[in-house]
């Protein structure tokens, strides 16, 4: 079934790339980019993670993809949106796999002028942040996929079920939406949301409130200062933790032998109040030039002791894995180990970060060039991402990027088991 | 009774009857812009010694002169997007992201063209006027205006804008940043009748710090059309057909 629908995709994007078929009262507009990405990661076996290389990751990976969208639109009144995502991944650790993602599926429907029912599956990008969006509550949860720019990880990522009504007023727009549990399509607690826009004097403001498993507050604020300065900042308070911890289950062996099975719990904080904010700005030279600066407070990341906490757990794994008690396999320290990574929340695991991107378009007219860094603030890990396009045949831009991991064997950015990512891509636009 | 008719000649032929830099300004908009609502469609060229022309194609809305929306027709990997000014508040809206983003109006779109010169046809909103001494350029005398901005979003510090001395058809423009530098020139070209009056239907606009490129922009379509007060707002933008 999987073959029958690649070689479907494959043939029907052989047809003439742009189909803009207009009759009378509908328009049908065809867009998209073919994707094939290689990534090649330099294991770090040494980590404390990733002894001998726990498999945690492959060694190269590739990544065939077709991000296309159709819109239709009929009489002004309707508009119908798809956009999928069909992907083919190999990689060195096994054979390949298919799956396509849906971001979007959904009807607009114009009620009146100034009000819009929007129904079906919809990748709803909210917030003003470019590395973290704290008040997108919806996306929550959703797969993100960190071989991609920070833009398109927000693009490129499922949508929700939902039912959308919004009313747009001369400088007010009010919107409520609720998103449905709808058996296996859609398993999340049942979910509404109230927003309210207003652009109050020059500056964008918008206040939503989520109730969902737990209830949450949002606040953007946008503006412009002078002719190339954009700052902006995005606040949600939410209640209850989204974090879980390594905690010892059980001692195993004889009694006082020091071996313990872990497990991950939940710390139950439903009732207490955590605040996410980010902050920060773009800055524009004439010649296109643009560096954004970006701070973003998770109070639910881990605190020091927390992490102190974790590390020594995940130490004593490591040193038990490289030389297993007498009468012990490897089995229960790797799984140990396999527990601590499935916490990994790389990028989002403490309480404070600073981004930085700094990206000059049209080098020698067809290079566009890119650093950015993202550094944990508190354990001065960092990643940094550099990357070079190549756009000067038509249709078709060359990327090669590199993720290089930073920090001593006990931070975040250390912890990866990986020193670095390779990334090569190519892109056809149609 | 003949002093009294002295006075009166000399009044009506000094100064004090000509117009003032403001009102000039405001004759060099209404031959630039149709009105204050009208739409049209634009092409820009930008050309570069050796390379190969790149292309961009708009459809600009214009609302109460001071809203404008301008939607990407072509190529096809910008089709969809949109900008939007209202007053000096800009975004723009890429389909793909749903959400509209703040730009600068002096960020470059193509070019030697920033978001600014395609979505803003008239100078009298963002600028203050001042008379300068007339020019000789090639024989023939021009009225020049000194443009100083309003305000510190406007798309440029100040614009020198040379002028014809009878019908007010704007010839020449040079664009400076605040610190004193001068970005680009722009000559008014081809003039041709549009809804009544004679209209420069291409703005040829030469990069001062990149010498030898160039961008040609050609307006086309133009015409006295209303658009929807809610076209103009950030939350209407992903609900545009």
């Amino acid at each position: 079934m999987k073959k029958i629908v690649l070689i479907a995709i494959l043939v029907l994007t052989t047809f003439p790339f742009q189909a803009n078929a207009s009759m009378s009262d509908a328009t049908l507009e065809f867009q998209g980019v073919f994707v094939n990405q290689t990534t090649h990661n330099q294991l770090n076996g040494n980590t404390l993670l990733n002894q001998s290389n726990l498999g945690t990751l492959p060694e190269w990976e590739n990544k065939l993809y077709n991000d296309s969208s159709i819109n239709l639109t009929y009489k002004e009144w309707l508009k119908l949106m798809l956009k999928t995502r069909p992907t083919w991944t190999i990689n060195n650790e096994e054979r390949g796999s298919f799956r396509n993602f849906v971001d979007d599926a959904y009807m607009d429907i114009k009620i009146r002028d100034t009000s819009f029912l929007t129904i079906g599956r919809e990748n709803l990008q909210e917030g003003v942040g470019l590395i973290y969006n704290p008040t997108n509550f919806l996306s929550e949860g959703k797969a993100v996929d960190y071989s991609q720019r920070e833009e398109e990880r927000k693009k490129n990522r499922e949508g929700n079920y939902l039912l959308r009504f919004e009313s747009i007023k001369e400088k007010q727009t009010f919107s409520f939406l609720i998103a449905p549990k709808i058996g296996n399509l859609q398993e999340e607690y049942p979910r509404q949301q109230l927003r309210l826009y207003s652009l109050m004097g020059d500056t964008d403001a918008s206040l939503s409130y989520f109730h969902g498993k737990q209830e949450k507050l949002g606040l953007n604020l946008s503006g412009v200062v002078g002719n190339n300065i954009e700052l902006h900042t995005e606040i949600a308070l939410g209640k209850g933790s989204d974090r879980r911890f390594l905690r010892k289950k059980s001692e195993i062996g004889p009694p006082d032998s020091g071996i313990y099975e872990y497990e991950t719990y939940d710390p139950l904080d439903k009732e207490k109040t955590f605040l996410r904010a980010l902050m920060g700005g773009h800055y524009t030279w004439t010649n296109k030039t643009n560096l954004i600066i970006e701070y973003f407070f998770n109070q639910d990341g881990y605190s020091q002791s927390e992490w102190n906490e974790f590390i020594e757990m995940v130490k004593d794994a490591d040193s038990k894995l490289k030389n297993p008690p007498i009468g012990f396999t490897e089995g229960i320290f790797k799984e140990n180990l396999r527990l601590a990574n499935s916490l990994m929340t790389y990028r989002s695991l403490r309480k404070n970060y600073f981004f930085f991107r700094l990206s000059n378009p049209e080098i020698f007219d067809c290079y566009d060039s890119q650093l950015s860094v993202l550094l944990d603030v508190d354990d001065k890990s960092c990643v940094v991402m550099p990357s070079v396009d190549y756009n000067g045949v038509k249709n078709i831009v060359i990327r090669f990027g590199i993720n290089w991991f930073s920090g001593d064997s006990q931070s975040e950015f250390g912890l990866v088991p990986q020193n670095t990512e390779l990334q090569l891509e190519a892109r056809y636009f149609f | 009774m003949s002093k009294v008719v002295f006075l009166f000649l000399i009044l009506i032929t000094s100064d004090t009857f000509a117009l003032s830099s403001e009102e000039i300004l405001k004759k060099i908009d209404q031959i630039r812009a149709p009105g204050d609502t009208f739409v049209f469609d634009l092409k820009i060229t930008y050309k570069k010694e050796g390379k190969e022309d790149i292309i961009q194609k708009f459809a600009v809305r214009v609302k109460d002169a001071d809203k404008s929306l301008v939607k990407f027709t072509y190529p096809a990997n910008n089709k969809g997007r949109l900008f939007l000014m209202v007053g000096n508040n800009m975004w723009i809206y890429i389909p793909d992201t749903r959400r509209p983003i703040r730009i600068s109006p002096q960020q470059r779109l193509l070019g030697q063209i920033s978001n600014g010169d395609v979505a803003r046809v008239v100078y009298s909103l963002d600028y203050n006027a001042k008379l300068l001494e007339k020019e000789k350029i090639a024989e023939r005398e021009y009225i020049k205006l000194e443009l100083t901005a309003k305000t510190k979003e406007a798309t440029y510090s100040k614009i020198l804008l040379w002028t014809d001395t009878e019908n007010f058809e704007p010839q020449k423009a040079e664009f400076y940043t605040v610190s004193g530098k001068m970005l680009k020139t722009a000559f008014y070209k081809g003039y041709a009748n549009v809804l009544g009056r004679k209209r420069p239907l291409i703005m040829e606009i030469h990069d001062e710090l990149c010498k030898g490129e160039y961008s040609i922009i050609e307006y086309s379509n133009m015409k006295v059309d209303d658009t929807p007060k809610a076209f103009f707002q950030k939350t209407y933008l992903k609900h545009i057909r």
